[in-house]
């Protein structure tokens, strides 16, 4: 391990711990205005992407507002899910790797 | 050579000729006209769009930017899973019902121009040189003509129904 590697491992894992808290805090329509499209796909050729509007419909899913997530992505309702996921994998390495799950 | 030059000014004046005067729709309505009027114009089937009284009193502005908490702030009814779809597929037929109207250019001429490296100039009379589209299209025509005619080929489906 490198030199002040648990440390940095500690701050992995609150800044994982504490990201939902944070989204929860924030309102669910925090990233529904505004007029910057930095999309490529929207940009160039005016075409929504299957990833277009997903920021905003992941954060509504987070607040149980499922007309909304479903209205700016269906895809939310899969990639949800999976986010859940690779938070839970990630946030149980990093308590490991700091000896706070001995599993 | 001679034969090309020919062939290529009566391309041209083809091209020219065909250009017919802008837009019918967009000049009768503006931003501020209901959905129930736009409706009526575009020849859009309120039913088939499964739009509600509510939303065929809005101004057009209004309900292109409308979402499904929105509705339900301004009605206190909530909206559901497939009417929020529904919502979108409707915006969807009316943003382009909206941009695109009559066309400038029939599509056969857009094809052509577009495969004879003049993209730019078919996307540029589309949307009345407004906007950097006609922009992008001069650029990538300029990067060895074929990003120039895909980028008018795929702008294409904005332009013609």
């Amino acid at each position: 391990m490198f030199k002040n590697q648990k440390k940095y491992i500690w701050l992995w894992l609150i800044a994982l711990l504490a990201t939902p808290f944070v989204l929860w805090l924030l309102p669910a329509n925090f990233f529904d205005e505004g007029d910057t499209i930095l999309c490529p796909s929207r940009l160039f050729f005016d075409i929504e992407c299957y990833g277009c509007g997903m920021t905003r419909a992941i954060m509504h899913v987070h607040h149980f507002d499922f007309d909304d997530a479903i209205y700016f992505n269906k895809g939310s309702l899969f990639v949800y899910p999976a986010l859940i996921l690779v938070w839970f994998v990630w946030t149980i390495k990093a308590a490991r790797q700091v000896d706070l799950l001995k599993v | 050579m001679k034969m090309k030059t020919v062939l290529f000014s009566l391309v041209c004046a083809f091209c020219c000729a065909t250009i017919s005067p802008s837009f019918a729709i967009t000049s009768a309505m503006n931003g501020e006209s209901t959905v129930a009027q736009w409706t009526s114009v575009t020849n859009v089937d309120p039913n088939a769009q499964a739009l509600s009284p509510e939303m065929l009193q809005m101004s057009l502005n209004k309900f292109l930017t409308l979402t499904p908490s929105k509705y339900k702030e301004m009605t206190g009814k909530r909206l559901g899973l497939r009417k929020s779809l529904a919502l979108k597929a409707a915006q969807k037929v009316m943003k382009s019902k909206v941009a695109g109207g009559e066309p400038e250019l029939s599509k056969g001429i857009y094809i052509l121009l577009a495969i004879l490296g003049l993209g730019f100039v078919g996307v540029g009379l589309m949307t009345d040189w407004k906007g950097n589209d006609w922009l992008y299209a001069l650029l990538l025509g300029v990067l060895c003509w074929l990003p120039g005619v895909i980028y008018a080929f795929v702008k294409m489906k904005n332009y013609y129904s």
